[in-house]
């Protein structure tokens, strides 16, 4: 199993199938689309990962920090590879990659009906918000 | 030009692989959801027909099975893909190739070229 950085635009079709086929807790959206993640991997090419297995995308995670706190998208393992400990592989390599830029704290999104990734963040540390509203707009 | 067909029901997938065929040299017609692939087919005779197993409105294999049994269509090299590994049902189906997705580009265009130069030797 290879841990490596995206490669556009050849990882742009696979990694798009990947996401395809996650049953839930991925919406793809604007930010989706090849000409924003062109965008993204010019500011962060260092915070998108994928996990190859021989030859094929099986795993993604995205990574942002923009100076005061980290977020976490798409964090993604094709169902053939789950249980295997590769979630856990791609959310400690993104977090040491935050970690690394000098991000002190991260924030990711669950959707609320995906308990099993809820209890896959608890069991890594992560807290869950409910205080927090969260709110979005289309600029 | 070769011309590739696509049955494909998303449409940023259908432009990354107008991008990425029409790179190679080939031409696309792509699919709209609500069309009859099998129809399409029959009209356009493409030389390979790039079929997802499954789509919003049919099973592939069900078009797969249409294509095989009309005389006019069953010449067509027909490519399936799926998230899951359905290779052995498709084939007993009659598909050419099965292409497990999530796939890389060089692999759709492996599989394009090789059915290609099967095509052209079975018509010569």
């Amino acid at each position: 199993m290879e841990i490596r950085e995206f490669k556009y635009p050849e990882d742009l079709i696979p990694t798009r199938q990947l996401w395809e086929s996650i049953e839930k807790g991925i919406n793809l959206g604007l930010s989706d689309e090849p000409g924003e993640i062109e965008k993204k991997l010019k500011r962060d090419p260092d915070l998108f990962i994928l996990a190859i297995s021989e030859g094929r995308v099986v795993g993604s995670v995205i990574g942002g920090f923009d100076g005061r706190r980290g977020m976490i998208y798409h964090l993604a393992v094709s169902a053939q590879f789950r249980h295997r400990g590769l979630g856990s592989k791609l959310m400690a390599e993104i977090e040491n990659r935050l970690r690394a830029k000098g991000c002190i704290r991260s924030y990711l999104m669950v959707t609320r009906e995906n308990a099993e990734a809820m209890q896959f963040y608890f069991e890594r540390g992560w807290e869950r918000m409910d205080f927090i509203v969260p709110f979005a707009k289309n600029l | 030009m070769p011309t590739v067909m696509l049955a494909e029901d998303d449409e940023t997938m259908v432009s990354l692989l107008r991008t990425l065929l029409g790179m190679e040299g080939y031409q696309v017609v792509a699919l709209e959801m609500d069309q009859d692939i099998f129809g399409a087919v029959k009209d356009n005779r493409p030389d390979v027909l790039l079929l997802d197993v499954h789509l919003p409105a049919v099973n592939g294999l069900d078009v797969l099975d249409q294509i095989r049994a009309d005389e006019k269509t069953r010449e067509v090299s027909v490519v399936m893909t799926s998230g899951l590994n359905l290779e052995v049902e498709c084939m007993r189906h009659g598909a050419n190739e099965f292409l497990l997705k999530p796939y890389m580009p060089d692999d759709l265009l492996g599989i394009l070229k090789r059915n290609l130069n099967s095509t052209a030797r079975g018509n010569s």
